[in-house]
């Protein structure tokens, strides 16, 4: 087959160049940004365009100050990017519910794994083993004493395979040679939720604090139970 | 080769030579000097043994499925279906390949219908590879010296004392005589002598082993992980080179590690078929770590339970790149392996009127993984970012009982972390009751907001009276 009829008949366009021109197989590849968005663009400008990738980021905050809402808001978007997710679950306390998301069919979309070891001590294993496989763009690790845990083998996972790791702990400065930290902090008053990054205070966030309904508005189940007036 | 010190040293090992010269194994090393000046010796060390003998038996598995120790640097390797190896041309390439590539290039192979007469035909010098014809075994170890026999000391000083000087003249006493006067031993080594008993002995009980079975025996007895597991790649090597020529993978496998108080057994099933190496020596120490060996390991056996025609990956160009599957099936199989199938799970949706039933976890599968396509199933839409994004509601495993201070008819504050919270803002009650035909439950769930910025989700119970709390919102 002549070369000319060969590009025509894969009609690759490379969006950068002129029409009829192959796409390299490295364009091709997902995933090849810095960091994931997390899909606020005020958040993502505070943030290097996102969470950044190949490096542990420490997620800190106390109960209700909207942690699981902003890697929920990740998820989604790692998964919309193409890349699979996973969640090292050491608190015993993910829901299944908020995370079964609508648009996405039983087997459609990139992977997302929630890992639930018996014992703390299995969140690091686990960790671990989500890098190493490479088919996770973005772990989170939750439940682990992290003061404790040799993190060190865990960075050098995530900056090998390009990972965001995530380490959701309550106290800042609790995971050592986090490469990066996130703070939250809520305010009841104003019902939104402060991000500080590296220690600056930036964005104040509003989150939707006045919950009509149970489940998030781009859940997958159809009954969100809504309260009782 | 001499063990142990002074007075007490004693000889361990002799070469053919000084054997020659009537050296024999347990002789005090002193008595061995007298007997034989300018003796070369070195000494015994047990540890630097069994590490050579199993880099040895770790190759020799390269030529048979089946390799067992046969004495002092001597093996036995079961040539049985050598057809599938490639013929006796192979099979004895492959062998003294493999000694000479662990550095022993004047090995010498005998290849018979019993181990004995096998064992026999290492001994006539001037041949690096003796086939004995079939069938041939006691004809041919009829005119060999006794001592080619693999019996003990004492036997063979007995058959030396009744004048038999060859195998032939053993073979040709009558079974009743030989049993009455040597026993046992002596009955065993007349089976050897007129080529109808093996001669060969293992931790596998000697019986044939299956299609897709490698098994080996150790040197010596081990108690450490490490030489076991360097063998058992060593038999793995041999059964996925075995099973890429006939174009399958194994669906699962079983481990038996023979032990000085029994065999233990282990099964192993990968994630999906495969036949790579590294997963399935990573699948095999992942079984092995938490398993109680009872006393010293003394053989490994593999054997396939099952196989499967391989079957090809074929990815599609124009669809986003999809993870590697063996990647996928390593990590899956590792934490599902370590911790259960319901370690690994998917969120899935499932309706219910009991709140942590709304929605389950289903344990992940990975033929359906795999399967997946990037295709949005839903209304076909990517999501946009949220202009508020909505709080996520997070569970207790079980709901916890909680003291709740009431004011006015409604919770006015509430225990958590060691003191009291007041409530700041209060939603509810939201009543919910059902599953009166298994489980009745009977709730009013409160939403409440503490002065400290908490979102806890609470519950009177009124069949239990008592409070519970249930969750909040992070």
């Amino acid at each position: 087959m002549p070369r000319s009829n060969a590009l025509a008949a894969l009609s690759l366009a490379d969006p950068a160049g002129p029409a009829g021109s192959l796409a390299r197989a490295s364009e091709l590849l997902a995933g090849s940004a810095p960091a994931w968005p997390l899909g606020w663009p005020e958040l993502d400008a505070a943030l290097p365009g996102g969470v950044p990738r190949g490096q542990i980021t420490e997620w800190a905050g106390p109960r209700s100050a909207g942690k699981t809402a902003a890697l929920r808001q990740m998820v989604s978007a790692v998964r919309d990017a193409g890349a699979g997710a996973a969640y090292v679950d050491g608190t015993g306390t993910l829901a299944p519910a908020p995370w079964v998301f609508g648009r996405w069919g039983p087997n459609g979309a990139p992977p997302f794994w929630v890992v639930r070891p018996p014992e703390p001590v299995g969140v690091l294993t686990a960790a671990e083993e989500l890098c190493r496989s490479g088919a996770f763009g973005l772990v989170i690790a939750e439940g682990a004493d992290w003061s404790r845990t040799p993190v060190i083998r865990l960075q050098r996972l995530a900056r090998e395979m390009g990972a965001a790791l995530i380490v959701v702990v309550d106290r800042p400065g609790s995971v050592p040679l986090a490469g990066f930290r996130v703070q939250f902090a809520s305010d009841p008053h104003t019902r939104s939720c402060r991000i500080r990054v590296r220690g600056h205070l930036t964005r104040e966030v509003s989150y939707a604090h006045d919950l009509p309904y149970r489940l998030p508005e781009d859940s997958g189940l159809p009954d969100r139970r809504a309260p009782a007036s | 080769m001499v063990r142990g010190e002074g007075k007490r040293a004693v000889v361990a090992a002799v070469s053919e030579a000084a054997r020659r010269h009537e050296i024999t194994v347990g002789m005090r090393a002193a008595d061995a000097r007298a007997q034989l000046p300018g003796l070369r010796e070195w000494e015994w060390s047990p540890a630097l043994y069994d590490e050579v003998q199993t880099e040895l038996a770790a190759a020799l598995l390269a030529a048979s499925p089946r390799v067992s120790r046969a004495g002092l640097g001597a093996f036995w390797l079961d040539a049985g279906g050598w057809d599938r190896l490639g013929g006796e041309q192979a099979f004895v390439e492959a062998a003294r390949s493999a000694a000479l590539a662990a550095g022993y290039p004047e090995a010498r192979l005998g290849i018979a219908g019993t181990a004995a007469a096998a064992r026999a035909a290492t001994r006539l010098d001037g041949h690096a590879v003796y086939r004995v014809p079939p069938g041939d075994d006691a004809r041919f170890l009829a005119p060999l010296p006794i001592h080619v026999l693999p019996v003990s000391e004492d036997l063979m000083e007995l058959l030396e004392a009744l004048g038999l000087e060859t195998v032939g003249a053993l073979a040709a006493l009558p079974a009743g005589e030989v049993e009455a006067r040597l026993g046992a031993a002596g009955v065993q080594a007349l089976g050897w002598a007129r080529g109808l008993e093996d001669g060969r002995e293992g931790p596998f009980g000697g019986a044939p082993p299956g299609d897709w079975t490698v098994e080996v025996e150790f040197p010596g007895p081990v108690e450490r992980l490490e030489p076991l597991l360097f063998l058992l790649k060593s038999c793995l090597d041999h059964l996925s080179d075995a099973l890429a020529v006939e174009g399958l993978c194994l669906r699962g496998l079983e481990l038996t590690i023979a032990t000085e108080d029994g065999p233990i057994r282990q099964s192993v099933r990968p994630a999906r078929p495969t036949r790579q190496v590294g997963m399935l020596l990573s699948l095999c120490r992942n079984a092995l770590d938490g398993l109680q060996v009872p006393g010293r390991a003394l053989g490994i056996r593999v054997e396939v339970e099952e196989v499967v025609p391989a079957m090809a990956e074929q990815a599609d160009l124009f669809e986003p790149p999809r993870p590697d599957p063996d990647a996928l099936a390593t990590a899956l199989t590792r934490l599902q392996g370590r911790w259960g199938p319901d370690s690994v799970v998917r969120p899935a949706a499932a309706d219910s009127h009991r709140p942590e039933k709304q929605g389950r976890w289903e344990p992940v599968d990975l033929m359906t993984e795999l399967a997946r396509r990037a295709v949005l199933d839903g209304n076909g839409s990517a999501s946009l970012p949220p202009e508020a994004p909505a709080l996520v509601l997070r569970l207790w495993p079980r709901p916890r009982p909680i003291d709740v201070r009431i004011e006015s008819g409604r919770p006015g504050a509430v225990a958590v972390d060691g003191g009291w919270r007041a409530v700041q803002e209060l939603k509810g009650p939201e009543r919910l009751s059902g599953e009166w035909w298994e489980d009745e439950f009977r709730r009013e769930y409160y939403r409440v907001g503490t002065a400290a910025g908490d979102l806890l989700w609470v519950f009177y119970d009124a069949r239990r009276r008592a409070w519970f709390w249930h969750g909040w919102w992070d």
